[in-house]
C-alpha cells in the first residue's frame, strides 16, 4: 500500500474512534473520561489531516476545485471496488 | 441535515462474484430487520422524543444506519456486477434480475418490496427505545444467519463489522431507555406517556 | 487546585457508582451504564468494530468456530 493510501486508513481509523466515542458521549454526556479521550483523539485526527493535505490536497472530497476541476464528481465512488483497493 | 462523506464507513472490496448471496444479503437492504428500516425508525423517533440526549442518540445511530445501508448496497452490487445471463440462470437470480437487472433495490431476499410495516414509530418514549433495542437484536441475527452462509472473507469482513455495531448501538439504546427513566417515577414509569402528557400534579 | 481535587473526587464517585439504578422495580427493564475502562488503538478498534472491548463480542457459530 502506498504512503497516501497508509495515512488515509490511519485517519480512518482514528475518525471511527471518534465516531463510536460520540455515541458514548450521546448517553454519557458529562463523562470527564470520555470528554477526554474524545478530546486528544480529535487531536490526533486534526493533526493527520493537516499532514495529509499539506502531501496530498483536501481530504474531504466535498469541494475540491484544484486544477479547476471539480473533483466531486471523479469515479471511483465508494460503492466501486477501486474506491475500497490498498493500491490506487 | 445531512452531508455526505465519499468513502465507506467500512471498505467492500468482493472480487468473486456470487449470486446466491447476493441474494440472502439484500435482505438487509430492504428487508424487515434491514439497515433501510432501522434508519428511517431511529430518524423519525427523533420528532416525539423530550429528552435531548435520546434524540442526540436516536438521530447518530439512523445517520450511521444510512451508512450502513449504503455498505450493503456495495456488497450486493459487488456479488453481481460482472454475472454472465448463464451466471445468473444458475444462481437462482432470474426472477429479481426480470424486474431489476443489475440495480439494487430495497426488498427481502424473496423479493417482498421494503415496507415500513416492518418498523414502529409508537410515539411513546419506553415504547420506542425498546423496540430499537429489538431491532438491533433482529439485525444482530440476521447478520450471523448471513455469516453462515458466507465463506468469502471479502464477505465477512465487512458483515462482522456491521454486527458488531448493532451490538454497541444496543447498548447505546438502552442507556437512552435508562435516561428516560431517570425522568419519570419509578414508583410507575407508565402513569403517563411524556411526549403526549403533562403529569398530574 | 481545589478544582482539580473536585474532579478527581467526582471520577472516582463515578467509578464506585453502580451501573445500575437504585431502585429497580419489577414491568420494567434496565441496561447497566456503560463505563469506560480501556479503549483499543484506532486500528484494532476499527477491525473490531468497537473501540470499546467491553462490547466486542465476536460470533463463534457452530462448533466454536470462529465466524
Amino acid at each position: 500500500m502506498n504512503e497516501m493510501k497508509m495515512l488515509e486508513q490511519k485517519i480512518h481509523y482514528v475518525g471511527f474512534v471518534m465516531f463510536d466515542l460520540r455515541l458514548f458521549l450521546d448517553t454519557h454526556p458529562t463523562d470527564m473520561t470520555a470528554i477526554t479521550l474524545f478530546n486528544k483523539t480529535m487531536q490526533k485526527y486534526t493533526a493527520l489531516v493537516a499532514e495529509y493535505e499539506r502531501m496530498y490536497g483536501p481530504y474531504h472530497k466535498n469541494n475540491d476545485t484544484s486544477g479547476n476541476m471539480w473533483h466531486w464528481v471523479c469515479n471511483p465512488w465508494p460503492w466501486e471496488n477501486s474506491a475500497n483497493e490498498e493500491d490506487n | 441535515m445531512w452531508t455526505y462523506e465519499k468513502r465507506l464507513q467500512f471498505p467492500v472490496k468482493i472480487a468473486q462474484c456470487n449470486p446466491q448471496l447476493a441474494k440472502i444479503i439484500i435482505t438487509q437492504y430492504g428487508g424487515p430487520d434491514g439497515e433501510l428500516g432501522a434508519s428511517l425508525r431511529y430518524l423519525s423517533q427523533r420528532f416525539s422524543m423530550p429528552y435531548a440526549e435520546v434524540k442526540a442518540i436516536l438521530t447518530d445511530i439512523g445517520t450511521e444506519e444510512l451508512g450502513h445501508l449504503e455498505m450493503i448496497g456495495a456488497i450486493v452490487h459487488q456479488l453481481t456486477r460482472n454475472l454472465s445471463e448463464d451466471e445468473i440462470k444458475k444462481g437462482g437470480f432470474s426472477e429479481y434480475f426480470v424486474d431489476h437487472t443489475l440495480g439494487v433495490y430495497p426488498s427481502t431476499g424473496s423479493g417482498v418490496p421494503f415496507s415500513a410495516g416492518a418498523m414502529a414509530v409508537k410515539g411513546d418514549p419506553i415504547t420506542d427505545l425498546v423496540e430499537d433495542m429489538a431491532a438491533e437484536q433482529k439485525a444482530r441475527t440476521t447478520y450471523e444467519n448471513i455469516l453462515r452462509f458466507a465463506d468469502d472473507p471479502d464477505v465477512k469482513n465487512p458483515i462482522r463489522f456491521l454486527r458488531e455495531r448493532e451490538i454497541v448501538h444496543f447498548q447505546r439504546f438502552g442507556e437512552a431507555l435508562r435516561i428516560v427513566q431517570d425522568h419519570l417515577d419509578a414508583k410507575n414509569f407508565y402513569a403517563f406517556n411524556p411526549s403526549f402528557d403533562k403529569p398530574m400534579k | 487546585m481545589a478544582q482539580d481535587e473536585f474532579i478527581n473526587a467526582m471520577h472516582q464517585m463515578e467509578n464506585e457508582m453502580s451501573p445500575f439504578p437504585e431502585y429497580t422495580p419489577v414491568g420494567m427493564t434496565y441496561t447497566p451504564m456503560q463505563k469506560i475502562k480501556t479503549i483499543y488503538e484506532p486500528e484494532t478498534a476499527f477491525m473490531q468494530g468497537t473501540v470499546f472491548p467491553d462490547l466486542d463480542k465476536p460470533f463463534l457459530g457452530g462448533r466454536g468456530c470462529s465466524k
